[in-house]
């Protein structure tokens, strides 16, 4: 008998035709090994799936801003949406922190670098300096 | 640029490096690549446009280190097993999900990054073919044999 090999990761991700699926399906009824493989491959899908997004390193997260500031008027839809997350981003408090707190004096300089003479409360709002408060 | 998409990238940076200064490096990369494409891009999934900014990056390096053999390969056996953690880092090495990290690094970076790209980026077979410039098939089958190193890595890890 021919097992399904990377038909089940395909399976498992939804990248089957609807005939292909019934088909897969139908072998896995009565193939114990397909069944325990497809198993092991859920698993490890999980796993990786379960890892959680991270948060930008401080430093990053100064550049992006500054990204957003510049950068040469994007597609309309790109710029609304950007600016629409950022504010629920910057409203919002953040859950979970993998990093160290940044040094102050690091942001000061690379904001600094950014933005020559503009002083440093002239980008940050409130709030981004809150979370960065030792 | 938004957050989040400061967020999708270091994420995938980091699935793929296993290491923050490698993945703020590639990130920091990708943003300036960003910066400069941004007027001319069209977008039609803008994950799959910077999933290919970070990965073809990533794969760029990879192949440039295999070429100057004395630097650190990302798979050094060294960054693929760390030391044992220090009991502050403890409770950050389980919310960051070290074994599943590990055992990603673990894998050959081909089939990593269809895995990563696949599992962590959410892009489609269709996709992940267009950014790694492979058939759809070798998609398949990378992320199928990825998927069963992986697994087999954290078997071995738990036991």
């Amino acid at each position: 008998m021919t097992h399904l090999g990377d038909v089940l990761s395909a399976l498992l991700d939804g990248e089957l035709t609807q005939e292909e699926a019934a088909t897969a399906t139908e072998h896995l009824a009565t193939c114990a090994e397909c069944r325990a493989e497809r198993d092991h491959l859920a698993e490890a899908r999980q796993a990786v799936r379960d890892l959680p997004v991270l948060d930008l390193p401080p430093p990053l997260w100064v550049q992006l801003m500054r990204s957003r500031r510049r950068a040469a008027r994007p597609a309309a839809w790109l710029g609304a949406a950007a600016a629409a997350v950022a504010l629920i981003g910057l409203a919002a408090v953040p859950t979970r922190q993998h990093h160290v707190t940044p040094q102050m004096a690091h942001l000061v300089q690379v904001h600094a670098a950014s933005s020559g003479a503009e002083p440093v409360t002239g980008m940050a709002p409130a709030t981004v300096n809150a979370r960065f408060v030792p | 640029m938004a957050r989040d998409h400061g967020r999708f990238i270091y994420t995938v940076a980091f699935r793929l490096t296993g290491d923050r200064d490698d993945a703020a490096d590639l990130t920091q990369e990708v943003l300036l690549r960003v910066k400069k494409g941004l007027t001319t891009y069209r977008p039609v999934s803008i994950e799959g446009w910077l999933s290919r900014i970070t990965t073809n990056l990533f794969l760029d390096e990879v192949r440039r280190r295999r070429r100057r053999p004395t630097e650190a390969l990302p798979d050094d056996p060294e960054r693929v097993l760390p030391p044992a953690a220090a009991a502050d880092d403890v409770l950050t090495s389980v919310t960051l999900g070290a074994d599943v990290q590990a055992a990603l690094l673990a894998l050959p970076e081909e089939f990593r990054a269809a895995v990563v790209l696949c599992d962590v980026a959410a892009l489609s077979y269709g996709e992940i073919s267009d950014v790694l410039g492979v058939p759809v098939g070798t998609v398949r089958s990378r992320i199928h044999r990825g998927r069963l190193l992986l697994r087999s890595a954290l078997t071995k890890a738990a036991s």
